[in-house]
């Protein structure tokens, strides 16, 4: 009993804070499972030798692949360990992301079996059969998302399993119109179109090779993709022009649901900035036409919220870096992250806490000046509220310019509503700040002398110059998939320039501050 | 008593700090406050005049009338309100092009043309209308459809404007353009036909001049303009070294055409 393989450690959710009655029937059943445990657990080191593994239900799949996948079972000893790499087996299988369902069932072989192995009289066999069910290949899906400025259609078409090997084929499509602006500004010079999106992709997943009592998390689950892109999006609103953006990407992403994360990608974008509006301000006409962005990027995501949307309590962390000057005629490096930390003080009361902040910087011997579809913008309902949408920082005439420096802060308090404590509605109690900074710092109209700039002058002067600040109360409710939130906001401070939208503010998206 | 939204009172009643901006951005040209800018397709290197025909018509149409301005340089006609170059920033931030440039400048350094009588605005119009269908056609023609102008000369000067591979894409990207819209006018190229079009027209040109130091007298006008940019271009820009560009060549049977370019060029874009 003492020496018997450790089962896989899983990973607990968190207990609940509200503890739930348990009712007589909810406590027999908990009794027989932990019997069944028990037995399980106490005949664990019971000598147990696989005879054969019976796979049912693979149709399009590759059975050299699935083969390999589960061939660590045959290794088994022990009836722990049958279980053990069985459970192993069935999560390698879901990882291929081909199969609905992985069900194991342990066997007696056929009799006469023991009779003829030529390993050795008297050991007990047993038959592991693998009964998987594959997904449909086929998968077609079309819907409307929304977001603060515009409500996309999309349509999404996916061929999995393409070559029986867990790769996948997919197909987006969206496309966006703005139907704020098409009702409310009368200049019909606003196309109502704010964008459009079309993505090819092609995943296929890294598997390693299994290993005898090895555990799968050792390995974070991996994918590689290929895409090709094309985007355009429509900046009038804010910034005077549309942008069109083509491009080419690899990456690499791997995924931890506790260590988070990765993706690795390489990027080529031939980005057209066109369409200059006819009253646009300088600063945007001189950063028309063509470029070329060659860039690497990795970014980390760790999110251990227990809800996305409107989280309660846990921790979220994300980091993005991007080098982009390996060819093509953009030069900068780029930094950005973002921090939340949400406290569950009881009562239904939620604390949550945000940091972003972004540096970005030309490359050392680069002469190639930074342009705005490369910059920051900030200010928003999901940024910082009380601001309208990029409302933060530079501008020049009507255009906000972006800056290359910026931090923002978020305070907000959730409180139940009475009568619906339950329900995903609370009040929303929030104060937010930020400043966003331009490269070169000028404050009268003579021409900006470029002065060099490292990251450490450049957060000095960040953090030494007042932000812009609001405060507010609203409502936040949660969807399935986004947060809607309707706030009252004062802007408190504020720099000439600083495009307000103080009062009632919409907010709807998936990432707040 | 007018009716003031509550929201509106309160956002008044209380106190908002405001910061000077962290930004002013640069006066935009970046200039000296009231000299109009000529925003132009770059020149090459030996020369102030561009290697575009459309901004050299400007830049010559603006040094005839004495038009007080500076040049800039840029290759993105993106930057321009038409989507073409060349563009004019007015001494009071206007952005003009084509004929508002012509009208601009005729409002603030006087008419060229006041002088002419109405036959030789006839002429002037008639001629104009000559020089900018059938010579800029055959030079559009020669320079994306005359193989070795194409590969030496027109590929070259757009491919030096962007990286690799996004030059080689929009210089074809370009021609492509180019293509469609000489298609637009005629159904079918011909190379002959282009080019005995452009010779009826040069030879029509030559006899207008005669003898004098602009077509319409000892003045220039926009049809000086407008011929000297063509024909500039033609001998500047089609010049291979061991090869007859038959375009060029037959510029360079008009004795004076040539004589009339190279004068204009040496009175009004000479380097000093």
């Amino acid at each position: 009993m003492d020496s018997q393989p450790p089962l896989p450690e899983m990973h607990q959710p968190p207990p609940s804070a509200s503890a739930a009655v348990i009712d007589d029937a909810a406590y027999f059943r908990q009794n027989e499972a932990r019997r069944l445990t028990d037995l399980v657990t106490s005949s664990q080191s019971r000598p147990l030798h696989v005879h054969s593994i019976r796979i049912d239900g693979i149709t399009h799949t590759r059975s050299t692949l699935v083969e390999q996948l589960v061939s660590p079972i045959l290794q088994s000893e022990t009836l722990g360990d049958v279980i053990a790499e069985s459970r192993e087996a069935c999560q390698r299988l879901n990882r291929l992301g081909v199969f609905r369902d992985v069900a194991v069932t342990l066997d007696t072989p056929p009799r006469g079996v023991e009779a003829g192995g030529a390993a050795g009289v008297g050991r007990e066999l047993v038959d592991v059969v693998l009964t998987v069910k594959e997904g449909p290949r086929f998968y077609a899906r079309t819907g409307a998302d929304f977001s603060n400025y515009d409500t996309t259609t999309n349509i999404t078409t996916k061929i999995s399993n393409a070559l029986g090997g867990g790769e996948y084929l997919e197909a987006n499509a969206s496309y966006a119109v703005q139907p704020g602006v098409a009702l409310n500004e009368s200049a019909a010079a606003f196309a109502s179109e704010t964008g459009s999106y079309f993505q090819l992709l092609a995943s296929k997943p890294l598997l390693p090779t299994p290993r005898f009592r090895r555990a799968n998390r050792a390995d974070p689950e991996a994918r590689i993709e290929v895409a090709a892109y094309n985007t355009n999006r429509n900046a009038q609103l804010h910034q005077s022009h549309d942008e069109q953006t083509k491009g080419l990407a690899v990456r690499y992403k791997t995924a931890d649901p506790y260590y988070g994360n990765h993706e690795f990608a390489y990027d080529v974008a031939w980005r057209h900035l066109h369409n200059i509006a006819a009253d646009a301000s300088g600063s945007i006409r001189k950063d028309a036409g063509h470029t070329l962005k060659s860039a690497l990027s990795h970014s980390f995501t760790r999110d251990h919220r227990d809800d996305p949307m409107l989280p309660t309590q846990g921790t979220y962390v994300r980091v993005r870096e991007e080098l982009a000057g390996l060819g093509g005629d953009v030069q900068f490096a780029k930094g950005e992250a973002e921090g939340q930390y949400i406290r569950n003080l009881g009562h239904g009361f939620t604390l949550s806490s945000t940091l972003r902040a972004g540096l970005l910087m030309p490359l050392p011997n680069s002469t190639k000046p930074i342009r705005v579809n490369d910059r920051f913008v900030l200010g928003g309902p999901n940024s910082v509220r009380g601001f309208a949408q990029s409302g933060v920082g530079p501008v020049d005439k009507k255009d906000s310019l972006g800056g290359t420096a910026y931090y923002a802060l978020g305070l907000s308090l959730f409180a139940p509503l009475p009568r619906l404590a339950d329900k995903p509605i609370k009040a929303h109690f929030f104060a937010n700040a930020g400043s966003l900074l331009p490269s070169t710092i000028s404050t009268s109209t003579t021409i900006a002398t470029p002065t060099p700039t490292t990251p450490a002058t450049q957060f000095s002067t960040l953090l030494s110059s007042p932000p812009s600040v609001s405060a507010g109360v609203g409502l936040a409710v949660r969807f399935s998939i986004l947060r809607l939130e309707l706030n009252y906001c004062l802007p408190l401070v504020a720099r000439a320039g600083d495009r307000m939208a103080g009062g009632l503010q919409f907010g709807v998206g998936v990432s707040y501050m | 008593m007018p009716w003031v939204n509550p929201s509106t009172k309160l956002q008044n009643a209380l106190p908002l700090k405001t910061h000077p901006a962290v930004f002013v951005p640069a006066a935009w040209p970046a200039e000296p406050a009231g000299v109009p800018i000529l925003y132009i397709f770059p020149p090459s290197k030996q020369a102030i005049t561009s290697v575009d025909a459309e901004c050299v018509k400007y830049q010559a149409f603006l040094a005839f009338s004495n038009y007080k301005h500076t040049i800039q340089e840029c290759h993105e006609p993106g930057m321009s309100p038409s989507g073409q170059l060349p563009f004019l920033i007015a001494s009071d931030g206007r952005i003009l092009t084509g004929r508002q440039i012509v009208e601009e400048v005729k409002n603030t350094a006087g008419d060229l043309e006041s002088r002419l009588t109405d036959v030789e605005r006839a002429d002037l119009t008639s001629f104009t209308l000559l020089a900018e269908t059938k010579l800029d056609f055959a030079l559009l023609f020669t320079l994306w459809y005359d193989n070795r102008i194409r590969d030496t000369v027109t590929f070259p000067m757009y491919e030096a404007l962007y990286p690799w591979p996004l030059n080689k894409i929009l210089s074809r990207q370009i021609r492509a353009e180019k293509t469609e819209w000489m298609l637009s006018r005629k159904s079918v190229l011909k190379r002959d036909e282009i080019l005995s079009d452009a010779k009826q027209a040069l030879a029509a040109l030559s006899t207008l001049l005669g003898s004098q130091l602009f077509f319409f007298g000892s003045k220039a006008s926009f049809l000086d303009a407008v011929v000297f940019s063509y024909l500039h271009v033609i001998l500047s820009q089609l010049a291979l070294p061991g090869a007859d560009v038959p375009l060029r060549e037959a510029v360079m049977r008009h004795d004076n055409l040539v004589q009339y370019c190279r004068r204009v060029f040496n009175t009004f874009f000479a380097l000093t």
